[in-house]
């Protein structure tokens, strides 16, 4: 773990020096909440039970072109017990993991993503762990951009596979990237 | 401006389709409990004095619930509490009510019948613990004396109810059951959900995680346990003279609400959230309030409750 954190912290020192010359290293921090439908692979009273899912990124680091990019995020997840119904409730829990993200911008305004990730998550309640993955797609629109800085709104749909659950999540996002986005020689 | 109000909207529209707010709900079933304790008089094993004050408690404590929630409810008690000296077995004449092993199984099986899929089943035990989890019972024998091994093992296998034999017996009734076990190595009963992997005692997961992950076992929640203490550990008495009661059966029937001076249930049930009394949250008011509430006596006694796993907590009123 400790490994890990070094690797990570001298990989964000060596291309930070990036943000500051006219390369094209991308950093960003990334919040999103999703209504979450838990469909159970066995027998329940109903089809799939409600949660809330509250995610938050940090990309650490990115590499961007005129309209693709691509990074690494470390994402964490925060999901709410499921509303009760019947004689269950959906366990509540957290997720840590990493995720490959890139995008691809068809015009000044619209852009789609799409993200493939693996998580560790926790029940929160009873202390048990367990692993997941989660495929994810969806578009983002420019809302705010100059050389360093653009905001992006986005609407992740995201499937979370489980061992017992396979859960849908849709939610709307925002997205704040910072590094040069665009290639200003080419402008 | 437009499209991103639409897809508020649309999202919003979405939301509000879960399935919770359109499916009919029908419901919560009765409750059978099937309570069972012994405090070993005249056994010729050591005498626990807290095990039939929690067996009578949950029991009347389950049944004020019951009542205040509008659920039907059955108790069945199967009670070994001796005669009135310390080393007076119970009278011939109570055989048919002490909880030996044919009787517990016998209750069990009655069950079946009247219950739907619907119901839920608790049985409560209050007593020892073998240490490969088994329970230990009553004696079919009329002098009741339960003659243990060189290991302090009960040498007769017939007042030893093991976690096969229970778990299977439970799970051959209809509808959804609950444990709730106060005995040493209770947590022998918390079986691995297939699908989860247990961080009590344990710091390094990531490797199981990922085998549970693709191994073939699967996870179905009908059977929850919530138990005192792990597989390798004692459950312990509090330290009170008078009214005895375990350490987790006492902080479990302070989070229902129940107070034991008076045997009467508060209006405030403190492990309830938002309305709703699952497992997880009653679980989770003990392991706050238990090292809380017997600190100052068992500072360095070691019992951590466990519970079963998976992606569900069960609902209980």
């Amino acid at each position: 773990m400790r490994r890990t954190f070094l690797v990570l912290l001298a990989l964000i020192l060596i291309t930070s020096n990036s943000l500051w010359s006219k390369g094209k290293i991308i950093y960003a921090l990334d919040f999103s909440d999703s209504y979450y439908a838990a469909i159970p692979h066995f027998e329940d009273e109903i089809p799939f039970r409600s949660s809330n899912a509250t995610s938050i990124a940090v990309g650490l680091f990115g590499y961007a072109t005129e309209n693709f990019s691509a990074g690494l995020d470390l994402h964490t997840m925060f999901v709410t017990p499921s509303i009760p119904f019947g004689n269950y409730q959906g366990r509540g829990f957290n997720s840590v993991g990493f995720r490959v993200r890139g995008s691809y911008q068809v015009n000044r305004r619209v852009g789609l993503f799409t993200s493939i990730s693996s998580e560790a998550n926790y029940y929160r309640t009873i202390k048990e762990a367990f692993i997941s993955y989660s495929l994810q797609l969806g578009p983002q629109f420019r809302v705010f951009e100059t050389g360093m800085h653009t905001i992006d709104i986005t609407v992740p749909l995201t499937i979370h596979l489980r061992k017992e659950i396979t859960a849908p999540m849709l939610g709307i996002g925002i997205r704040y990237t910072l590094g040069p986005h665009r290639n200003e020689e080419s402008q | 401006m437009k499209k991103a109000l639409s897809l508020i909207l649309i999202i919003s529209i979405l939301l509000l389709q879960s399935c919770e707010l359109f499916y009919p709900e029908q419901p919560l079933g009765s409750i059978h409990v099937i309570s069972v304790g012994l405090n070993y008089k005249g056994t010729g094993i050591r005498v626990l004095r807290g095990t039939i004050n929690d067996t009578q408690e949950i029991e009347q404590c389950l049944a004020s619930l019951s009542t205040r929630h509008l659920r039907t409810y059955h108790s069945y008690s199967l009670l070994q509490r001796g005669g009135a000296g310390i080393d007076e077995y119970d009278q011939p004449g109570n055989a048919i009510s002490l909880p030996t092993k044919s009787n517990v199984l016998n209750r069990i099986s009655a069950l079946a019948a009247d219950l739907t899929e619907n119901d839920l089943t608790i049985f409560n035990f209050n007593g020892h613990g073998n240490d490969d989890g088994s329970l230990i019972l009553a004696s079919p024998n009329p002098d009741g004396k339960i003659i243990l091994d060189e290991n302090n093992r009960p040498l007769d296998k017939e007042t030893l109810l093991s976690v096969t034999e229970l778990l299977t017996a439970l799970a051959n009734l209809p509808g959804k059951q609950l444990l709730i076990l106060d005995s040493c190595y209770s947590g022998s009963f918390v079986e691995g959900s297939g699908s989860s992997v247990s961080l009590i005692e344990k710091r390094v997961f990531l490797e199981e995680a990922i085998f549970t992950y693709f191994s073939s076992t699967g996870y179905s929640p009908s059977t929850f346990v919530l138990a005192a203490t792990t597989n390798d550990n004692y459950s312990y008495e509090t330290g009170d003279v008078f009214h005895k009661h375990g350490r987790f059966t006492e902080t479990l029937l302070a989070g229902l609400g129940w107070d034991h001076e008076t045997n009467t249930l508060n209006p405030k049930i403190p492990a309830m959230k938002k309305g709703v009394l699952t497992t997880d949250s009653l679980y989770a008011y003990v392991l706050e309030n238990q090292e809380r509430l017997h600190a100052s006596m068992y500072f360095s006694l070691y019992q951590h409750p466990t519970i079963s796993g998976g992606a569900y907590s069960l609902r209980l009123f």
